[in-house]
């Protein structure tokens, strides 16, 4: 006969046994499996995070052990936000990357995607898309969309005025005729400015300057990104800034100070902005009447390009997942993502299948999209670009000496050109 | 331990990074010894930003100090509504910075409450922020504006504190209203003027807020000052030793400043 206390052990070893037949004898379906989760960051728009989490939800649905972490931050603290998740080695996987490529990839923060990219794949992608995430000839993310500026015009105002609302490219004012019009079109009682011909939604910004310049077939920065001196500063450059300038101190059909919802208001007559400004209007001022036309042009054509491209972080312990989910993101969802986003498309087959994209207004922006498109420096030095050339723009339209501003901003861009972009 | 913690230690860190190159996103340092000192002091962007904050903390320290003085002395007084007026001007003190730098800048709008006032007294409209002289002084008086209530509540305490018989006694010795002022308030208030200096230049130096939301540090550099330039170049640059070696150089100047102050405004007058 057994003893009472030689019982109880004998019991926790039966129960032990038990347990270790039921688990090695289970079948593996029942055990279950471990989830992978991936980071996920983007810029925050409440419409777009809408129209994200809806792709999201469908990679997940075709990645059942995997669950999509989505965080979103607003635009101005989004870069701040991925530089301190990178320094304190906690990144996203995956993630939005814009103009600002070459600062992360100098530091090494990006995994190249060259080799998980097929040909087909990159044929498919239109040349506009594949200048921001490239840096050093390596490619660092790929496209979601595309996007670009015209001008917008009020409708009514330019009705009233009897000026015809051009619709094609090649129908695009030229400076003078865009300074005639605008100058019409201000109206001042006294002192105070009723209506302003002409403004702009990102205001005295390198992405709504930049085309100025370049449409005078001026440079900001030598195509090797090394040097200002001779480019923000040359004859081109200045010239087009100057006239930038005239629009503010001689003709003074642009205000200094933004007007918050200025156009949609009746307070401007023209105003330049992207094409997503669109669906904004629409949504915010369903009644307002406006058209889009061709962004003016100088010597030549030119509108900035650019968009939010996806990139993966070198430090993501799933690589390959998280390039199934860039694929999915850009190529298999790229038409559902351009329809619900209202971003340009940036894939052929998506230009090519859908008929609106060659019909007025859309056709303005994919026309300009390949045809005039221009680009901000991908250098590690953008961030210093983009303060240095707000401030020249801002004491530009303040009526500075343009030539003084540009020798000093150049100067100044050529030390942070020469520390590596630092 | 929760000062070595999260004071001293943080300090340190950041003194040791100022002898590096060290670019946030990458986690390479490299020593460079006290290059990056000798870098702010040949920087001439740095050098704007120092004689910018210089001046802004002058301007506001000064008119900041001679404003609560008069404020405190007003409301001293034993007038109508003194309750109402002293929550007043201590409302701004309790309001965001944030919320007022915004609200100020449209304000200062061409076409803004401000030049609306100067336009019905026949003044014609002003630049403000827009123009490289007036937008320091601008800062300043927005500044003062915020910050003047609590220094007034502390001139008030000590003007409190002062006996009232002294006053008798100096008005029975033939003293008049300015002469009292004069030898027994001012010097009586002096603790509370070196508190009030050395806090409004402290917190002066410190300016960063206006700038970042009103004039991002123009027009032309007017507004150049040394907190924000050191924003500029740890998180917008990647900067982080060049940033903390001028950090600790702004440490210095208002360590030095601060010492300044106390050894000229000491008090030798009690009661």
């Amino acid at each position: 006969m057994v003893s009472r206390s030689a019982r109880r052990p004998a019991r926790w070893l039966a129960l032990l046994i038990l347990v270790l037949v039921v688990v090695i004898g289970a079948p593996p379906g029942a055990i279950a499996q471990q989830k992978t989760t991936l980071r996920f960051w983007m810029s925050a728009d409440p419409a777009l995070e809408a129209a994200m989490d809806a792709l999201l939800r469908g990679f997940m649905r075709t990645h059942p052990n995997v669950t999509v972490q989505r965080d979103a931050f607003p635009f101005n603290e989004y870069h701040q936000k991925l530089t301190t998740a990178f320094a304190s080695g906690d990144p996203p996987d995956v993630f939005w990357m814009d103009v600002r490529t070459a600062i992360f990839a100098s530091a090494g923060s990006l995994l190249v995607l060259e080799k998980f990219l097929t040909p087909q794949n990159k044929a498919d992608i239109i040349a506009s898309g594949l200048i921001e995430p490239v840096w050093k000839s390596n490619l660092y993310g790929v496209p979601m969309h595309e996007l670009t500026e015209g001008l917008f015009v009020n409708r009514t105002i330019f009705e009233e005025a009897g000026i015809k609302i051009p619709q094609r490219l090649e129908e695009a004012w030229t400076w003078d005729e865009f300074v005639t019009i605008a100058r019409r079109l201000t109206r001042r009682t006294g002192e105070r400015t009723d209506v302003w011909g002409f403004g702009v939604l990102r205001h005295l910004s390198d992405w709504s300057i930049l085309p100025v310049i370049m449409q005078n077939n001026g440079a900001v920065i030598s195509p090797d990104l090394k040097k200002a001196t001779g480019y923000l500063n040359g004859p081109a450059t200045v010239e087009a800034m100057k006239w930038y300038q005239s629009l503010f101190t001689t003709h003074r059909v642009i205000s200094f100070d933004p007007i918050p919802d200025g156009f949609p208001t009746g307070k401007i007559a023209i105003f330049q902005a992207p094409s997503t400004y669109r669906a904004a209007l629409d949504a915010r001022f369903p009644d307002f009447k406006y058209a889009v036309v061709p962004m003016f042009k100088g010597k030549r054509c030119a509108v900035t390009a650019g968009g939010w491209n996806v990139s993966v972080a070198t430090r993501t312990k799933n690589r390959d997942l998280s390039w199934s989910l860039v694929d999915y993101l850009t190529r298999e969802r790229h038409a559902e993502w351009v329809r619900t986003s209202g971003y340009l498309p940036v894939r052929k087959s998506v230009l090519q299948r859908d008929p609106k994209f060659r019909q007025y207004p859309w056709g303005i922006f994919v026309d300009q999209l390949q045809q005039c498109q221009v680009h901000r420096p991908n250098t590690p030095a953008y961030n210093f670009f983009f303060d240095t050339f707000l401030a020249v723009a801002r004491d530009t339209a303040l009526g500075r000496d343009v030539q003084s501003l540009l020798d000093a901003a150049a100067a100044r861009l050529d030390v942070s050109l020469s520390r590596g972009g630092r | 331990m929760g000062i070595l913690l999260f004071s001293l230690l943080p300090i340190l860190q950041a003194l040791r990074i100022s002898f590096f190159e060290y670019g946030l996103l990458s986690p390479e340092q490299t020593f460079i010894g006290a290059d990056n000192y000798a870098r702010a002091f040949a920087d001439p962007v740095f050098r704007i930003a120092l004689h910018n904050t210089i001046l802004f903390s002058a301007l506001l320290v000064v008119g900041q100090t001679l404003l609560a003085l008069l404020l405190a002395l007003l409301l001293k007084q034993e007038i109508r509504g003194r309750a109402f007026f002293r929550s007043a001007f201590f409302l701004p003190v309790v309001t965001s910075l944030v919320v007022i730098s915004t609200v100020w800048k449209l304000m200062y709008n061409s076409q803004g409450f401000i030049n609306g006032v100067l336009g019905t007294l026949g003044v014609g409209a002003q630049p403000f922020l827009a123009s490289s002289t007036q937008a320091l002084p601008s800062l300043v008086l927005m500044s003062v504006w915020k910050e003047v209530g609590f220094y007034m509540l502390i001139f008030l305490a000590g003007l409190q504190a002062i006996p009232g018989e002294l006053y008798e006694s100096a008005s029975i010795d033939g003293a008049n209203r300015w002469t009292s002022f004069w030898r027994i308030t001012l010097p009586l208030l002096r603790r509370a003027t070196v508190f009030v200096m050395v806090v409004g230049t402290i917190s002066a130096f410190k300016v960063f807020t206006p700038v970042y939301l009103m004039t991002d540090g123009g027009p032309a550099d007017s507004t150049m000052v040394i907190v924000f330039y050191i924003f500029r170049v740890a998180f917008r640059y990647f900067e982080m030793g060049f940033a903390s070696a001028m950090s600790f150089i702004l440490m210095g100047i208002v360590i030095v400043l601060t010492l300044l102050q106390f050894r000229l405004l000491r008090t030798t007058v009690e009661y």
